[in-house]
């Protein structure tokens, strides 16, 4: 009986705590494990992507021949792109110049580096928070400027980003179509996994179709890279295309990413 | 001595921490990273369930822990998650007598269960008690959660294993 006693005491002791720790300190304490993990997990998170690579070289060696030949490829057919690109911004400047529209706004970036990623891997901790100018709803991106996620949770010194892949992330897209762009819907799946659907059955939309932000939801800046379409599935039963996205931040190392600090 | 191997031992889950958040997911198994501090609190449970005192307070420190890489809204979840775990295995033990691969399986399984969905249910009853919607933070990938399944059981089923080879070679000696 005594013994029951101390129990439910110690047990109630624990939760006022717990009670008193999130009305008044939880996220002060949760920042200063961070200032103190953070030149370790520093160290770690590179360490970790060095390991990576040198125990997955041997079973990458044949994957990086086949994508060596497919960017030999895609160069040729960019370098093509460019060409036609670099006639369109001449027609295009001197359009912009007529019609007096200013020039293109310019993101403003900040440059974080990654600490450590969630359980599931659905979100990553960065080293910068409140103090920095971070918070709660930026995008973040990769220094090729794909998307990476948005910061979820800005403490003082550090953040917390939740993936566009997280099993809860959902947002607008546009995806690339042969006659027009075509506005949809893109879910996390967890893991590494980005499908998309509310794809109209009447779209042209095609494997490799680029993905993009749109700012219908104010969930994301307009225009960033997102990836691109695979699997694409056109079930005749069902009104709408559904498929998945190959999204390009998971090419990057993530070791320094950057956040958009004018959304 | 008791209190060297307290110290210890919260010095050992610390680094432990940091791997199983700032390592183990760079290593790009397809994203599973094992949960080893979850993982060190079962086996001291399911393997020296005497030393319950010891481990309850290991559970709570573990669980403040992960409580620094955990998106949930509510501090304290975590801890309070492996500490239940702690008494689930310590009831799961005492109901499948027997101490081998199969009853580890089942213990294993039932506990990792409780472990990943608890504190997800405790978010939505807590929300739904503070703001009255329903709410269902359901972030998990059932294959994602499989494959930690997975990982975790082989660490506990070759630690199970090497425990014994172990704990034979002493007996034998003695």
């Amino acid at each position: 009986m005594k013994k029951i006693l101390k129990f439910t005491i110690a047990a109630l002791l624990i939760v006022g705590l717990f009670i008193l720790i999130n009305l008044f300190a939880g996220n002060f304490l949760k920042n200063g494990f961070y200032k103190i993990s953070a030149p370790i997990q520093k160290v770690t998170w590179k360490t970790g992507d060095w390991v990576s690579d040198g125990l997955t070289l041997p079973f990458r060696l044949n994957g990086l021949r086949l994508e060596s030949q497919e960017l030999i490829k895609q160069n040729l057919l960019l370098k093509e792109e460019i060409i036609k690109l670099r006639y369109l911004n001449e027609e295009n400047a001197a359009l912009r110049a007529a019609l007096g529209i200013a020039a293109e706004q310019k993101l403003q970036l900040a440059l974080v580096n990654v600490l450590a990623q969630g359980q599931q891997g659905n979100f990553l901790t960065i080293d910068k928070g409140q103090k920095d100018g971070l918070s709660n709803g930026l995008a973040v991106i990769t220094a090729e400027g794909a998307l990476a996620g948005r910061i979820e949770n800005a403490f003082d010194n550090f953040s917390q980003v939740l993936l566009i892949t997280a099993k809860n992330s959902s947002f607008d897209i546009e995806i690339q179509g042969e006659r027009e762009n075509v506005l949809a819907v893109a879910k996390g799946g967890g893991g590494r996994d980005l499908s998309f659907e509310l794809v109209p059955q009447d779209a042209v939309i095609e494997n490799g179709g680029l993905v993009k932000t749109t700012s219908l939801s104010g969930k994301f800046p307009k225009n960033i890279i997102i990836g691109e379409v695979a699997g694409l599935q056109k079930a005749d039963a069902s009104s709408f295309q559904r498929g998945q996205i190959i999204p390009y931040f998971l090419k990057n190392a993530l070791n320094e990413l950057f956040v958009i600090t004018n959304p | 001595m008791a209190g060297w191997k307290y110290i210890i031992w919260f010095l050992l889950l610390y680094p432990l921490v940091i791997i199983q958040a700032s390592f183990l997911p760079r290593l790009n198994v397809r994203g599973v990273a094992p949960d080893l501090v979850f993982i060190v609190v079962f086996l001291w449970i399911f393997l020296l369930p005497k030393e319950k005192k010891f481990i309850y307070i290991l559970s709570i420190f573990g669980g403040l822990l992960l409580e620094n890489y955990s998106m949930l809204p509510f501090f304290g979840l975590w801890a309070a998650t492996l500490f239940l775990t702690v008494l689930l295995v310590k009831k799961l033990n005492s109901v499948i007598q027997g101490f081998n691969i199969l009853s580890l399986f089942i213990i294993f399984s039932a506990t990792f269960l409780c472990f990943k969905f608890l504190p997800l249910i405790s978010t939505s009853l807590l929300i739904l008690a503070r703001e009255k919607t329903l709410f269902l933070p359901l972030a998990f990938s059932w294959k994602h959660l499989a494959a930690v399944w997975g990982a975790d059981l082989l660490i506990v089923i070759v630690y199970f294993y090497l425990y014994e080879f172990v704990y034979k070679k002493k007996s034998q000696r003695n």
